[in-house]
């Protein structure tokens, strides 16, 4: 009898705590159907976890593309110009137009010459010293360290002041070209490189007329200024056709608003 | 660091500008249209590069900008 009780409880047992176990696995996991059902209205518990879910899909796209972004704008795959200031060997210290920049090179690092370069030592970095023109291909750090890939030593790149002047043609000869310019007047040396265009078409001296609205690329070479292109703004009336008598006196508002005799 | 002979060089200006591209292999001109903008294809020779962009507007105001392209026959 007392063995039957036994048994009676030890079942009562085992079944409540099945039944109190199943209810809480089932608040902490909840089951859902596999396939969406047409009810109008989802759980409520079921569209606070797809929002965090997408909640949280946002957050980690956002950080991975901040992060993206700091990786790129950390290193940088580069090409850079410049002159030798410094060799600390494996490390160089390369001047450019706007950085100075630590170039570091290691047993990957290719060099090589120009086609056009006159340096004609057997090149390794031991050959480079202060003051030679360097190509270098790397990737560039936030810290302008540069971890050289490639190493091309160049010729100093030549200097060319050059100028931009808008004028009005004064006169025109096979050798030169004088042109009234808001600042003053500009003279410069027409040489078989002259290039005359106008628009798009070149054109010979014979179509450059005084008084002729014109742009001038020039470079100062040898103490000389020297026509490089001369461009003929295009669709300018020809003055050609003009009556002699009124030409000599007629005035023309120059791009400056001051007027000046042609 | 380019591989190919050529290259578009291209911008905003002020519009109605002439622009005068400088480069190793010669002088070009292009036209900036009613919104300002250019482009040009500028042909290269091997190695250093320097192209020179300057800007001309109406009024003969100039702007110029100095770019270095590096072009390699082979892929480095």
């Amino acid at each position: 009898m007392k063995l039957k009780r036994l048994k009676l409880v030890v079942i009562l047992v085992t079944l409540s705590s099945f039944f109190l176990l199943n209810r809480l696995f089932n608040s902490l996991y909840p089951i859902y159907a596999k396939e969406a059902t047409t009810s109008s209205s989802p759980p409520p518990e079921s569209s606070d976890i797809k929002l965090k879910i997408e909640e949280l899909k946002s957050q980690i796209a956002s950080k991975a593309a901040k992060l993206k972004q700091e990786i790129n704008k950390k290193i940088q795959n580069k090409a850079l110009v410049g002159e030798i200031i410094s060799v600390d060997d494996p490390k160089l210290t390369l001047q450019t137009k706007l950085k100075t920049y630590t170039v570091i090179t290691n047993e990957y690092t290719v060099l090589s010459n120009s086609s056009s370069n006159k340096f004609k030592k057997a090149l390794t970095l031991k050959t480079l010293s202060e003051g030679n023109n360097l190509v270098v291909l790397g990737d560039v750090d936030d810290n302008n360290s540069l971890n050289a890939k490639k190493i091309i030593v160049i010729n100093k790149p030549e200097s060319i002041e050059r100028q931009i002047n808008l004028g009005k043609v004064e006169e025109i000869t096979a050798k030169s070209i004088k042109i009234a310019t808001s600042g003053g007047t500009l003279k410069a040396a027409i040489t078989s490189e002259t290039q005359l265009l106008e628009g798009s078409k070149e054109i010979a001296f014979s179509d450059m007329e005084e008084g002729k609205s014109v742009i001038i690329s020039s470079i100062f070479k040898d103490k000389e200024r020297i026509a490089k292109l001369i461009f003929l703004k295009p669709n300018q009336p020809s003055l050609k056709t003009k009556p002699k008598e009124t030409t000599p006196s007629s005035k023309t508002s120059t791009s400056s608003g001051k007027n000046k005799k042609i | 660091m380019v591989y190919d002979s050529s290259i578009l060089v291209s911008g905003r200006t002020a519009p109605g500008s002439t622009l005068l591209i400088a480069a190793n292999t010669g002088d070009f001109v292009a036209e900036a249209n009613l919104s300002g903008d250019f482009s040009k294809i500028v042909n290269l020779s091997p190695g250093l590069n320097q192209i020179t962009i300057s800007s001309v507007d109406l009024s003969g105001n100039t702007q110029t900008v100095e770019k270095q392209v590096y072009y390699s026959k082979e892929k480095l």
